[in-house]
């Protein structure tokens, strides 16, 4: 049985959390900004090209600030997160925090929408598989399921894009419009590409969700459920949703982060302007400030989402919590 | 309780029901939207243009930046210049309508157009161009600052007449204004040159979403005859096989140039779509470092040319198409001609030559950039040359930044692969600083005379650079990159052959608008 937490004890916990939160933020910084500016080549000669001379390179060099220290441009650049400013590309002179922002928004909604669209997928199915599994029917939705788990999302991608855009035209092939520009151009360009990662993460999904289901269906209290009368698959759902729900929970939030790295292959087959496409085009061009704050937001959003998960146990698993808030508190 | 949880089960059953009707929704709103958008772009397709390109420019700055892909978008159809060049390789007036040669060729008079003005409305006079001439030869990057350093003096006579005087009399100057190197830029883009650039073209500068694509519209006070598409958006893929897709699905009206020319056959039907074949000024050179001691010698040099096939490495590398040359001249230059014979392929002649350079067992590092056509030949060129006697140690290096890095740069290279895109680059060769290292005072002396001989003079003094080079097998000039544009059939006047680093948008029309 866990220790009761009263209200400091809550407390403590999300500081101590934070603490870690804000612990591995700055040792990622760190380890993000010496991998990155150990590629070598360098941003002044790829800006000038195959036509450039030494004494042009090392002039843009100085006139970008890259003749500097590395633990003074590391200092620098940790010193700008700190205040929210992402430093400048080496190209246009733009603020990264600008730069980001769309395709930030690309990827925010493509992964939301597709583990969105995953739970559509895996929550019934994965019900119905537990509910049914020595039947026909359960075991055809866990052999789908394997099968989607084998199928990489960008082979899914490709088919999609075969049917959909070029032999029946009911969709575009590929490309991005924002929402605000169209609306309909804009669910129209992100219909795809959300349907690939919901099916594929879906079926991965689904057999956690069946797996928990099936772990909570064999428990005493829904053998008690079933004594007064309810059935089966009611009783699954009523009295073991929020049981399952909590390894639902813990894989989800792996699945989102993991949602960021896969979206990047998703939005090189689907050509959307994501985080993924303007890492390549930075890491190709050697815009290495693009490069390290993008990475960081990366891994920051996935750090942050981790943090959000060990925090989401307190509020779903009530043995966490102290009596009087727990149940009462609703 | 037992009340308690019936109320819960109702609502749960209430929220499935919402969640299935949501579910409906959803999918009638695919289908109905999925109808309403098909029906604009297939009754009008010409208001707007669609093109499909691969590499996407990271800034729009053409004056430090030597990015092709920047005139590939901005070139005569934002920035105009005082001549162009047409798609036979022939000088046109644009924004001058004449231009005088004094008798000692060093003082060049332009008459401007009359009436000529930038997007923003303002008077493209002498005085202008003369600002953007003056930025251009003061803040470009090294390739313009060395275009234009024989320029001594720049003025504007009247509003309508401007007057240049060079230090040395040079063939090459009047040229490089159909490129980067003479665009007219509005005085008041000189500080926005990297996210909004501002000239007098038919086309205005719109938008531009960074990762995906660039916006042109209509510029509608445009001077000259305009153009009659609203808005052109450049898509840019990275991958061949989405470009084909978008193309396929109707997505696109053009892709700018095939970037996997196997894949060309799925565009075979003329009723959907139009493939023109044409010339670029793109030379797939197999390069030599001059610097390495075995390639110093003549004879191990020829070796590799007569062990190349040339025509199979176009027939493995770039699906067959691409013209055979010779040396660093594409077509469409004056002074091209076909050198692609000097040295044919002849392993047993390649061996003999081997043996005769008195290198045993020459070994040489193969140095290639991370683009298709150099790595798709890398197998190609090991076995052939295998077959001569020579034995090849390649790598890949991603390309641009570790390639310039290594090749460019520090010249840690024998041989390397790359496309020389620039027009009139037979002048690399005269560089000995450049990454190839080639030193001939000969050659050199002769694009020098060249440079500063009339027209016809200058002609024939170029054949001869061009026929030195072959003959001193400087380099293997495997294959001249073909431009495969494809078009959907309603599209016309898209020029085959890309005569500079633009694609020109100014002739496109479409038989609909």
């Amino acid at each position: 049985m866990l220790p009761l937490l009263g209200e400091t004890g809550r407390l403590r916990l999300v500081l101590g959390r934070v603490a870690v939160l804000v612990a591995s933020l700055l040792a990622a910084s760190a380890i993000v900004f010496w991998l990155v500016n150990a590629l070598p080549g360098d941003v002044a000669q790829v800006m000038l090209g195959n036509s450039s001379d030494p004494a042009s390179v090392a002039e843009l060099r100085a006139r970008l600030g890259l003749d500097r220290p590395l633990l003074v441009r590391y200092g620098d650049w940790l010193a700008g997160l700190a205040t929210g400013d992402l430093g400048h590309s080496a190209f246009t002179g733009e603020a990264v925090g600008g730069l980001v922002a769309r395709p930030l928004t690309v990827t925010f909604w493509l992964v939301a929408l597709g583990t969105l669209g995953s739970l559509v997928v895996a929550v019934p199915a994965g019900l119905w598989a537990a509910h049914r599994r020595r039947h026909w029917d359960g075991f055809a939705v866990n052999a789908l399921s394997q099968v989607g788990m084998a199928v990489p999302a960008f082979l899914a991608g490709i088919a999609l894009v075969l049917l959909f855009a070029v032999n029946l035209r009911w969709l575009p092939a590929n490309g991005y419009v924002s929402f605000g520009s169209d609306p309909a151009g804009w669910f129209r360009t992100m219909l795809l590409p959300v349907v690939s990662i919901s099916v594929i993460q879906g079926a991965a999904l689904t057999r956690y969700v069946r797996s928990a289901f099936v772990e909570v269906g064999t428990s005493d209290h829904i053998r008690t459920a079933r004594s007064i009368g309810w059935g089966r698959l009611s009783a699954l759902w009523r009295h073991g949703r929020r049981e399952a729900s909590l390894q639902v929970v813990t894989v989800l939030g792996l699945q989102v982060a993991a949602g960021f790295a896969g979206a990047i292959v998703v939005e090189q087959v689907f050509v959307l302007p994501g985080l993924g496409s303007m890492l390549m085009n930075a890491v190709a061009s050697r815009d290495l400030m693009v490069v390290q704050s993008v990475v960081m937001v990366l891994v920051a959003i996935v750090l942050v989402v981790m943090a959000l998960l060990d925090l989401s146990y307190v509020a779903l698993d009530p043995r966490l919590r102290t009596r009087r808030d727990g149940r009462g508190g609703q | 309780m037992g009340q308690n949880s019936w109320g819960r089960t109702q609502l749960g059953r209430r929220s499935l029901i919402a969640g299935v009707a949501a579910a409906a929704v959803v999918a009638a709103a695919g289908c109905s939207t999925s109808k309403t958008g098909e029906q604009p772009s297939s009754s009008n397709p010409g208001r707007s243009l669609f093109i499909g390109a691969v590499t996407m420019p990271e800034t729009f700055d053409l004056v430090t930046n030597n990015d092709a892909a920047i005139p590939q978008v901005l070139l005569y159809n934002v920035y105009e210049t005082l001549v162009k060049i047409d798609g036979d390789g022939q000088l046109r007036p644009l924004l001058a309508t004449a231009w005088t040669v004094s008798d000692d060729r060093l003082t060049y008079t332009f008459t401007l157009q009359s009436g000529a003005k930038f997007a923003s409305g303002t008077p493209v006079n002498a005085e202008a161009v003369m600002k953007s001439l003056n930025l251009l030869r003061q803040t470009g990057n090294a390739v313009i600052k060395a275009r234009h350093q024989m320029v001594e003096t720049i003025g504007a006579t009247d509003d309508k007449t401007l007057t240049v005087t060079l230090s040395k009399p040079s063939q090459e100057w009047l040229y490089s204004l159909t490129s980067s190197s003479g665009v007219v830029i509005d005085p008041e883009g000189f500080t926005t040159l990297a996210t909004k650039p501002m000239g007098s073209g038919p086309f205005a500068f719109d938008s531009w979403n960074k990762g995906s694509d660039i916006t042109l519209v209509r510029n509608g006070s445009y001077w000259g005859t305009g153009t009659r598409f609203d808005k052109v958006t450049w898509r840019y893929f990275k991958d061949a096989n989405a470009m084909n897709a978008a193309m396929l699905s109707g997505d696109l009206d053009i892709i700018s140039n095939v970037a996997a020319p196997q894949t060309l056959p799925q565009f075979s039907d003329p009723a959907k779509f139009t493939v023109l074949e044409g010339t670029t000024n793109g030379e797939v050179v197999l390069g030599f470092n001059h610097d390495t001691p075995a390639l110093k010698n003549l004879k191990l040099r020829q070796a590799i040319c007569h062990a190349i096939d040339r025509q199979a490495v176009i027939d493995t590398v770039w699906g067959g198409k691409g013209t055979l040359i010779g040396s660093m001249v594409p077509p469409t230059d004056p002074w091209y001609e076909d050198l692609s014979n000097t040295y044919p392929y002849d392993v047993e002649k390649a061996k003999q030559l081997v043996a005769e350079s008195g290198i045993k067992n020459p070994t040489l590092r193969l140095r290639v950039p991370s683009l298709p056509y150099a790595t798709g030949a890398v197998q190609l060129l090991t076995s052939q040359l295998k077959a001569a006697g020579i034995t090849l140690k390649s790598d890949v290096l991603e390309f641009p930044g570790r390639w310039l890095d290594v090749v460019y740069t520090k010249g840690d290279y024998d041989l390397t692969i790359v496309a020389h895109v620039e027009s009139h680059d037979l002048g690399n060769w005269a560089n000995p600083k450049y990454y190839w290292h080639y030193d001939n005072p000969t050659f050199q002396a002769l694009m020098a005379e060249a440079d500063a001989s009339d027209e016809q003079t200058a002609i024939e003094k170029y054949k001869q650079a061009a026929k030195i080079l072959a003959d001193d097998a400087a380099a293997d000039f495997l294959f001249l990159l073909p431009n495969l544009i494809v078009t959907k059939p309603d599209i016309h006047g898209v020029s085959p052959n890309a005569t500079s680093l633009s694609f020109d948008l100014t002739t496109v029309t479409s038989k609909l608008t």
